[in-house]
């Protein structure tokens, strides 16, 4: 307690120390924030209140003021001069507070009356103020006239303490400034986090705003946007925290917008002062930048493509050096699309001069070339333009005049150029008269002008001597040819005087304006060892060639004949080697006088008939097929030519050749010898070409590339003008069949590129096209284009493919391709077609699809025909044969891709593995497995299957991965089926001709019948089957698809009564029994319970009934002749702990009966339903119906209705399903009783121009309780007069229900009137009326002349209101275009609906009114968009009364079920 | 102002100006001509629940075009919308800037910058001219750079009155943009008599100012890779034009020199920044290292805001390597308040960022990023209550690994994402207040079949913020389409967002839908349509966990010519 006291006692004392001298108090506030300025405390109004109060009782006072200023933390200490004292007093009055005025206050904190402790003015001038801290800014009053006598109390009296600082604002940290990617860049929810750091020294607890604005005009400054920001901003929020997480929650920022954003702080409690009011720096953001959106669907290709040359193309005249004749012209090929009905294609083809783009040429420059109405293709003499830049486009015009044009494209010819035959660069010649050879291009010849020019030229022949190069021989050493200026391009030079040495030479050749010369090529000229003519024996490609005569024809050249055998111990045979050239490689080596040569030697060798050659070893690769030939070809020539390469080099510095011959093929041995033909072949072939009156040309191929056969249609054949032969020269060998047929149009130019080693016969007729050049080892690149229909035969070495359209940008279509792989029987073929799915697409639309046909292949490999589906098998509808040969497989590996291939077939003798015999077959894989496959086996044949249950259980026969649920092996004879084999439980014997099926799994299976193409039916099976006798016509057992259902179905004929039936002749009759059983037993039929999938539906199987059961149906149909007659209906259904039959049998019976008199009668029919069950739940069920249709007519005398049918049913502890009369379900249900059921088929007995059919139904409900319904179910068809079958009124489907408990009677009528079809009118009528329940409604709608009604209206009644709507439709637009590819359309509708309803008691008025508009856009059948506007109204008085309106959209046609959106405007008053 | 013109002109200047676009050489089509875009859009808004968050109508027209007459060209940009107000910086703004060869005039709102000191975007309305031939730029802009305002209530103490204000900014420089030496000077002045104003809302007297800014830089490129370069700026202000406070330190010199260009008083304040930084950049690599001081309240009647009292050092290193395929860049620096020694702490800030952007495979990469901030306060006088120094730090990690397969008809992008930001205070007293974490980590993926021109987008997205307050989790579930037809004129995107949040507060379900859809039948003409729904729809609503529903709806026609 004292210690309590004792401050209290202290302050008490200075209290009266206060009053002794204080006859004014001070009291000092501060109002916040604090800045550290002076100059803001001293100049600003309302920021520092001081109030004095005069509390002496001697009246007015004289005073003036001064202030200290005292840091607390920092020793700073500012007080007011000694010697201040400012020139006006201020007087206060007794009692009356005086409030300092801001001239005062400006006065007391001037900086400058200041006495200042540890701080000087200036730094209060440079540091912007007083360091922080907290201060104590005390002011005391002092008597104006006694300077130096305070009046008031000094410290703690009139102070306050306050805390000086100058913050900075936040500083934000994120989003960066102009950040335009958040992290939830992708993804749309928005999640943004705002980020700033709290100040230093800012108070805990420091409030900050944060507040974004969307900057409307994203180019504006943020800073501007910010400062003049739409109200309310954008978002504004408050927050203690230095972050704001803006989530979904909060306004959505749009994508792509700019947004600005700043964070202020507040002044705290303490009054903390900020720099720039708190506020930090305006920062921007991009919200997200939209997403690219989807890429624009590919531009399509110009219809109209340029394909030779390709753009930028540089050609080549081509240079005839078989002629020594400048082959001129070349084809300008182009292609459109199939859509364009051309009628006229122009090509337009101009020189382009310096400075013109490729366009500006085709326009301004004239027309080079001259061709009429081309065809895709057009001949250009691109020789005469040699140098020279063209650009071309082809322009097509269709029938209807439309205009189609190619891009325009360029190519460059090569200079006019003079090319060195013969001697090659770096050849060797013999040193005697060589014969040098040389051609000129074509543009030499024939100027653009048409003019043709005759050439003056001539060789440069020389020697090189030491030191020299080629060119300075050639400028400086005497020309060898010495008759100067010539007209022609050979001339023959005698070297025999310059043997060894190494010469140059170089042709030239002129003409008024133009001029070229060849490059400078070398030669050696070599003395030959003629000696060489002496030798006996020579080794051509392991063949030792004795020669018996040999001759030197020119150079090195020889010829002669010999004998070989062509393999070890073979037969003799005589050879003829008509071309054995021997090429020194040069250098001749005098060595002791005698002269070595090393050569290298090519030969060929004709075989006196190469067919003749009985070629048993099966490793000789060597065939010349010549098959399939019609038309008008001729083989001229099969020489085979044996050129082994040699590889050696001359070595410069040595002067002579290094390295000895080197075949190429090392494995080559004397002692096998021709393992395969290792070299080149060579043979001349040409071909016909009849013109349009028939007369017979011939055309001439030559191909002077070892590797590459230029196979150039257009340019070796302009239709009708040019003829000549085909010569290959190459590694490949080439058939063409048939001839050339009269108008056969040769599209393109292609090549075709074989690397050696390889014997190809191609066998080619009709259109078509090739054009893949590859460089690619080991792989063939042909392209057929369109109506091609090519025979490719060639023999491959294990690992090769062939590859068709490798490159995607070939185009190939083949009708057929013939694959011959006799000649390698012991390999794997490998057939790879990449990408033909590509090129098939492109020309689906034409009738004939490619098919491969593989022909003639003993296939006795391990490894079968291996098929793949990623390599093999392309495109649609391909159909891929095997015909005609020999197969033996053990197993057939085909991985298809069911969904592309259309069909695989085979067809020839096969043997069949899990048969373990041969068989014809046609076999066919199409795209749905292995379907259609018939597998025939002569009857007159002895087939076991599966005698040797080893065998048989060890093959295996899977075509497919897919099962073979289709496939088919017909057995037609008499056959024996033993069931040795365990599980395979079928006992069948002395059946004849049945038809069983053989599962993929090599279970043999009666199939179902009934599936497509399934024949597998027994006829006549009579004998034992699994215990069962039967002597029916026909048997049928089979499993359907996978199911484990056996159907057992029994047919024939059935003679049912003398006048009933006379169809006799087919079956008439089916029984049909369904085994839910996955075994037959030789017990019998085995049932066992099994669950299955649901059933397929069959014209006799009972629906509906899902779970486990076995039915019996029995039908007999009517013969067609009037006295027909048949029972349908004839079922008999076990259930077995059915889930919702329980156990139980549901016996069913029809019998129908037409009039044998007048067929045009109703059929009379009787029926009977029995139907006992028991559920699991413990209690029984049962239903009994009988009834007649026609049977019986009566007379109702109302109306001239008569009675012509009724069924009556009474069930019990069943419920009917549903109210419509037509319903006959019925469900056990425990909780009904007892049940009856009555119906009546009335019918209006005369026809008087009304006409009434229909049925009426009363059935009455128990339940365990007493009476639960009555009903009253009708369904009438009510014809009024009219035209047409329908008449004009017609009522159906009408329903009155009546309930007992509780009461209720419900009705609904439908009315249809119906004036030919023109005007129709529906009408529904409905009531609900019991206890408390009262409801009648009413609507109605219509057509008229096809299209809908203008407006459907109804009314809907109860007991507390009646409200009546209608919608009246306004416009009703349908568009439809016929687009380019596909059809638009574009439906636009609006009308108005009308909506009101009137509450009675108490009185309410609801009324609506809508404007509504659809617009639906559709492209191709597909609804591309489609959008709905609605402005609607609403009233409603009046209590409350409100008014409201809205517009709405809906409609969208997405399916994430956006229905609704817009805008209402609401008010109630 | 006569007066102040030989020294403007003495001054040179810096930097490049604003938004006079270049098109001299577009001329020889035709004489006359005209191009640009027109866009007007329309929003409506409604919402229910909450009390609107905007207007339920407005709207907006904006144009930006560009005459060009015989090679000379006006572009021309205005803003016009309901939303004008009378603030210091009028909403609906119009101007032009005329160009020739190397001549620009500018007249009407614009922002030119010509040093960060100096004039710095800051909008102007008013009249310029740049004339730049090569080596030499000679720009001035006068205008008026702030209207007087009448006070707008909705604004608060955020918004301050201020007094119509005049300026004059003068930049002369030669070199080209690799050597340079730019100076250049602002001169600005509240168009009042000496008088101060109270404002009526903060009772605060709000005195007319004037500023003189005056500003050089320079730059020097050194071979191909290395540069130095700094610029410097002084500013001097004066708060009170009529303030009868004299001077205190009378007896420097220069003040008299200064008083002759601008009112100098007891309210003058000098103050002063500079900047200095060199730099290597090369293909693979980049290192650059800046100093940087500014004042304390270093302040410039051109420029928007300054951040200062600052000393920092940066050393911003950046590698590309792999043909481009791997870029990392990064910055630390350090920053320090207090140069003058008045504040009661000293605050070190530690600043550090690296981006990573690697491409690994053709098809994947990696995006991962950092960032740094954490503040250090020192007490620089004995007694400072601890709850006033700061300690923390914000990091920001994120990284981001994307997929992405694209061939001719599909593509494939998968995109996840992980992100955390975290504040960690180490200040005792405070550190239970401050601590925050927030966490957001998705998953996206984006099917694009590429010839029906269809993405398909669905995302997950997972935001969990942990706050003094609680936990806050959201879930989010989007589904998206985008569809273009008739090969893009029509374009419609569909965004659909479902968000489940937790909170203390309770759960809540968000619906946000996004419907946009952009018709271009041409090149002129554009429309555009976009829907926003924002459905919440609380567990349990109540006073805090608000039920709303907010339709946005926007109508926009771009007319382009």
């Amino acid at each position: 307690m004292k210690r309590k006291l004792l401050p209290f006692l202290l302050l008490m004392l200075l209290a009266y120390a206060h009053t002794l001298q204080a006859q004014v108090t001070v009291t000092t506030n501060i109002a916040p924030p604090y800045s550290s300025k002076l100059s803001d405390y001293a100049s600003t109004p309302g920021k520092v209140f001081i109030t004095l109060t005069n509390t002496s009782p001697s009246g007015s006072m004289k005073v003036y003021l001064r202030a200290t200023i005292t840091g607390t933390n920092n020793n700073v200490k500012i007080a007011t001069k000694s010697n201040f004292r400012p020139t006006q007093p201020l007087i206060l009055q007794a009692g009356i507070p005086y409030m300092v005025d801001l001239q005062t206050l400006t006065t007391l904190f001037d900086v400058n009356s200041f006495d200042l402790q540890n701080i000087t003015a200036s730094q209060i001038f440079l540091k912007n103020g007083l360091p922080e801290g907290d201060y104590s800014f005390c002011v005391r009053a002092y008597n104006f006239d006694l300077p130096t006598l305070p009046v008031s109390s000094g410290s703690p009296f009139g102070c306050t303490n306050v805390r000086l600082t100058q913050l900075e604002p936040p500083i934000l940290i994120k989003p960066f400034d102009k950040e335009t990617k958040f992290s939830n860049s992708n993804t749309n929810v928005q999640n943004i986090i705002f980020n700033w750091g709290i100040p230093a020294g800012a108070e805990p607890g420091t409030q900050y705003v944060l507040r974004i604005i969307e900057m409307l005009d994203p180019s504006k400054n943020p800073n501007d946007a910010m400062n003049s920001k739409t109200t309310p901003a954008f978002f504004e929020t408050t927050t203690s925290a230095n972050i704001v997480l803006y989530g979904p929650a909060q306004p959505a920022l749009v994508e792509g917008r700019k947004y600005a954003w700043a964070v202020t702080a507040l002044p705290g409690i303490q009054g903390t002062a900020y720099k720039n009011n708190g506020r930090s720096e305006v920062r921007s953001f991009t919200y997200n930048q939209p997403p690219l959106p989807p890429p624009p669907p590919p531009k399509p290709a110009n219809l109209v493509q340029l394909t030779y040359p390709a753009n930028n193309e540089i050609v080549k005249p081509y240079l005839d050096t078989f002629f020594f004749t400048p082959q001129k012209k070349t084809y300008l090929t182009w292609d459109f699309d199939k859509s364009i009905n051309a009628s006229n294609q122009q090509v337009i083809v101009v020189l382009i001069k310096n400075g013109q783009t490729p366009e500006q040429a085709i326009k301004s420059n004239p027309n080079v070339i001259s061709t009429k109405e081309p065809s895709k293709s057009a001949f250009f003499d691109v020789g005469i333009y040699e140098g020279e830049k063209l650009a071309w486009q082809v322009n097509i015009t269709d029938v209807k005049g439309k205009l189609y044009s190619s891009d325009v494209q360029t190519f460059s010819v090569t200079p006019a150029s003079v090319t060195l035959i013969y001697p090659k660069d770096k050849d060797f010649v013999p040193d005697a008269v060589i014969h040098f050879q040389w051609v000129n291009s074509a543009s030499l010849y024939k100027g653009q002008n048409g003019k043709e020019y005759v050439l003056t030229q001539k060789p440069t022949i020389v020697e090189i001597k030491k030191g020299q190069t080629p060119a300075d021989a050639i400028k400086q050493n005497t020309n060898l040819y010495t008759n100067g200026e010539q007209g022609w391009n050979l001339t023959d030079i005698d070297l025999s005087a310059y043997s060894g040495k190494r010469m140059a030479w170089k042709a030239e050749s002129w003409r008024d304006g133009k001029s070229a010369t060849s490059s400078i090529d070398t030669f050696t000229v070599i003395d030959f060892d003629k000696s060489l003519k002496n030798f006996t024996t020579f080794n051509l490609c392991g063949y030792p060639i004795t020669v018996t005569s040999i001759s030197n024809t020119q150079g090195f050249n020889y010829k002669g004949t010999g004998t070989t055998t062509l393999y070890k111990n073979g037969p003799i045979v005589q050879v003829a080697f008509s071309e054995l050239t021997i090429q020194p490689f040069g250098s001749v080596k005098n060595n002791s006088g005698k002269v070595t040569a090393y050569t290298d030697w090519k030969a060929t060798m004709v075989l006196d008939s190469v067919k003749a050659v009985n070629f048993k070893k099966q490793s000789i690769n060597l065939s010349i097929i010549q098959k399939n030939i019609s038309g008008s070809f001729t083989f001229e020539a099969s020489k085979l030519v044996f050129a082994p390469s040699i590889i050696t080099h001359w070595d410069n510095t040595e002067g002579h050749f290094i390295d000895v011959v080197k075949f190429i093929n090392p494995n080559l041995t004397d002692a096998d010898y021709a393992p395969n033909i290792v070299g080149k072949f060579k043979w001349v072939s040409e071909f016909l070409n009849k013109d349009d009156k028939g007369a017979i040309k011939m055309a001439e191929f030559t191909s002077q590339d070892d590797q590459t056969f230029k196979f150039d249609y257009n340019q070796k054949i302009p239709a009708g003008t040019e003829s000549g032969s085909l010569i290959l020269n190459g590694d490949v060998t080439v058939l063409l069949k048939p001839a050339m047929q009269a108008n056969t149009e040769i599209a393109l130019s292609a090549f075709l590129k074989m690397d050696k080693n390889l014997q190809a016969n191609f066998t080619m007729a009709g259109w078509y096209k090739i054009i893949c050049p590859a460089d690619s080892k080991k792989t063939i690149n042909v392209d057929f284009y369109d109506k091609s229909e090519m025979e490719f035969d060639r023999s491959y070495d294990a690992g090769w493919n062939i590859a068709l359209n490798k490159d995607a940008s070939c185009n190939a279509l083949f009708n057929t391709v013939h694959l011959n792989l006799s000649n390698n029987p012991n390999k794997i073929f490998g057939i790879t077609i990449p990408q033909m799915k590509v090129v098939i697409n492109d020309h689906s639309n034409l009738k004939q699809h490619p098919e491969f046909i593989f022909t003639s292949v003993p296939v006795n490999g391990t490894d079968g025909i291996k098929l793949n589906e990623s390599r093999n098998i392309a495109a649609a509808n391909q159909n891929i044969q095997f015909y005609g040969f020999d197969l033996i497989l053990k197993k057939i590996t085909c991985n298809i891709n069911k969904s592309e291939l259309a069909q695989f077939k085979m067809e020839g003798s096969y043997t069949i593995p899990f048969i373990n015999q041969k068989s014809t077959y046609t076999f066919i894989i199409d795209k749905n497995s292995l379907g259609n496959a018939n597998l025939s086996f002569d009857n007159v044949q002895t087939n076991t299957l599966y005698n040797d249950p080893d065998k048989g259980d060890k093959c295996t026969f899977k075509p497919t991965f897919a099962s073979m649920e289709f496939t088919k092996i017909a057995l037609n004879g008499n056959f024996n089926f033993s069931n040795k084999v365990a599980g395979k439980h079928l006992n069948v014997s002395g059946i004849a001709s049945p038809k069983f099926a053989i599962s993929p799994d090599g279970i043999l299976s009666m199939y179902d019948a009934y599936s497509p193409d399934m024949g597998n039916t027994a006829t006549n099976p009579a004998g034992d089957f699994n215990g069962f006798k039967f002597t029916p016509y026909k048997m049928t057992m089979g499993k359907y698809l996978t199911q484990s259902t056996y159907v057992l179905k029994l047919s024939g004929i059935m003679v049912l009564a003398d006048n009933f039936s006379s169809k006799n002749s087919t079956n008439n009759f089916t029984t049909e029994v369904t085994f839910d059983a996955n075994t037959i037993t030789t017990g019998g039929v085995a049932y066992s319970r099994k669950d299955f999938a649901t059933f397929k539906e069959y014209h006799h199987y009972i629906k509906g009934l899902d779970n486990k059961s076995v039915s019996f149906t029995s039908q007999a149909d009517a013969g067609s002749d009037n006295e027909s007659s048949s029972f349908t209906g004839a079922k008999l259904t076990y259930y077995d702990s059915d889930g919702t039959y329980g156990t139980g049998f549901k016996a069913e019976l029809g019998f129908s009966l037409k009039s044998p008199v007048d067929p045009t009668q109703p059929t009379q029919s009787v029926n009977a339903i029995l139907w006992v069950g028991h559920k699991q739940e413990g209690y029984n069920y049962w239903f009994l119906e009988a009834g007649q249709k026609n049977v019986v007519t009566i007379q109702t005398g109302i109306l001239d209705l008569a009675i012509n049918g009724f069924k009556g049913r009474i069930f019990y502890h069943m419920r009917h399903d549903g109210d419509n009369i037509n319903n006959s379900k019925y469900y056990p249900d425990n909780s009904k009783f007892m049940g009856v059921y009555a119906q009546v088929n009335l019918i209006t007995s005369t026809d008087k121009g009304i006409k009434f059919w229909g049925d009426v139904a009363m059935e009455v409900l128990t339940n365990n309780s007493g009476l639960e319904s009555i009903k009253l179910l009708g369904n009438g068809t009510f014809i009024s007069q009219g035209e047409g079958t329908d008449g004009i009124i017609k009522a159906k489907d009408c329903k009155l229900n009546l309930y007992w408990s509780p009461k209720k009677a419900t009705g609904d009528f439908n009315v249809e009137l119906n004036a030919a079809s023109q005007i129709t009118i529906s009408a529904n009528a409905g009531f609900e009326i019991g206890d408390g329940i009262f409801h009648i409604w009413g609507s109605g709608s219509g057509s008229m002349f096809g299209q809908p009604a203008p407006a459907t209206c109804g009314f809907d009644l109860d007991k507390e209101q009646i409200r009546v709507y209608g919608d009246f439709k306004m416009i009703d637009i349908n568009w439809h275009n016929g687009g380019l590819f596909c059809d638009d359309d574009i439906v636009v509708n609006s009308g108005v609906k009308m909506d009101a309803s009137f509450h009675y008691k108490p009185f309410q008025f609801t009324g609506s009114g809508t404007f509504y508009g659809n617009a639906k856009v559709q492209e191709c059948g597909v609804t591309v968009f489609s959008i709905g506007l609605s402005l609607n109204a609403q009233l409603q008085f009046p209590s409350p009364t409100c008014v409201s309106a809205g517009l709405s959209i809906f409609g969208f046609d997405f399916d994430a079920g956006i229905r609704n959106g817009g805008l209402i405007f609401e008010k109630c008053f | 102002m006569r007066r102040l013109l030989p020294y403007a002109f003495a001054l040179l200047l810096l930097h490049q100006t604003a938004s006079a676009q270049d098109i001299e050489q577009s001329t020889k089509q035709s004489p006359v001509s005209i191009n640009g875009s027109i866009d007007l859009r329309g929003i409506a808004y409604s919402v229910t629940g909450i009390p609107e968050r905007r207007k339920p109508f407005s709207y907006i027209l904006c144009g930006n075009t560009n005459l060009v007459l015989y090679g000379l060209e006006i572009p021309l940009s205005f803003v016009v919308s309901e939303q004008d107000r009378n603030f210091s910086q009028p909403f609906n703004q119009f101007g032009l800037s005329p160009k020739y060869k190397w001549l620009t005039l500018h007249a009407g709102y614009r922002n030119l910058s010509f040093s960060p000191y100096t004039l710095d975007g800051y909008t102007m309305l008013g009249a310029g001219i740049e004339i730049k031939p090569k080596g030499f730029q000679l720009c001035a802009m006068y205008g008026r750079m702030n209207r007087a305002t009448a006070i707008d209530t909705t604004l608060g103490t955020l918004q301050p009155f201020s007094f119509s204000r005049t300026g004059l900014a003068i930049k002369l420089g030669v070199g080209d943009e690799k050597n340079n030496f730019i100076i250049s000077v602002l001169r600005a002045k509240d168009d009042s008599s000496s008088v101060g104003i109270i404002d009526p809302v903060t009772k605060q007297l709000v005195r007319p100012a004037a500023n003189t800014v005056g500003s050089a830089a320079f730059r020097n490129q050194f071979g191909k890779h290395l540069f130095v370069e700094a610029d410097a700026g002084a500013s001097l202000w004066t708060n009170d034009i009529g303030s009868t406070y004299a001077v205190t330190d009378s007896t420097n010199q220069w003040v008299d020199k200064i008083r002759k260009i601008m009112p100098v008083n007891g309210t003058t304040e000098f103050y002063y920044a500079y900047r200095a930084a060199t730099g290597f950049t090369s293909n693979a690599f980049s290192l650059k290292f800046e100093y940087k001081y500014v004042d304390p309240q270093f302040r410039s009647m051109g420029v928007y805001y300054f951040n200062n009292d600052i000393k920092s050092y940066t050393v911003s290193p950046s590698f590309n390597l792999f043909k481009n395929r791997f870029r990392l860049s990064g910055s630390i620096g350090k920053q320090d308040d207090n140069v003058r020694d008045q504040k009661e702490a000293t605050t070190s800030r530690t600043i550090g960022m690296a981006n990573l952007s690697w491409d690994i495979t053709q098809q994947f990469g990696v995006d991962a990023g950092f960032t740094n901030f954490s503040s250090n306060s020192k007490p620089t006088v004995v007694l400072v209550q601890n709850k006033y120094l700061l300690a923390q730090s914000n990091s920001n990690i994120s990284f981001t690994p994307r997929y992405v397969f694209a061939n001719s008809r599909h593509s494939h992008v998968v995109i996840a994402s992980y992100n955390r930001s975290s504040l960690v205070d180490d200040n005792s007293i405070t550190q239970t207040v401050n601590n925050i974490t927030t966490e957001i980590i998705l998953l996206n993926y984006t099917y694009t079949m590429v010839k029906r021109a269809l993405s398909i987008t669905g995302a997950i997205n997972r935001a969990t913020n942990e706050l003094v307050t609680g936990k806050f989790e959201n879930m989010s579930y989007t589904l998206a389409l985008n569809k273009n037809w008739f090969k893009g004129k029509l374009i419609a995107a569909l965004n659909n967002t479902y968000t489940t949040s937790k909170g203390p507060l309770g759960e809540t379900g968000i619906y946000n839908l996004m419907v946009n859809a952009n018709y271009q039948p041409s090149r002129h003409h554009r429309f555009n349509l976009r829907y926003t729904l924002l459905n919440n729809k609380p567990e349990n609503a109540s006073n805090t966990q608000i039920k709303f529903a907010e339709n946005t709806t926007e109508i926009g026609y771009t007319l382009s010519f």
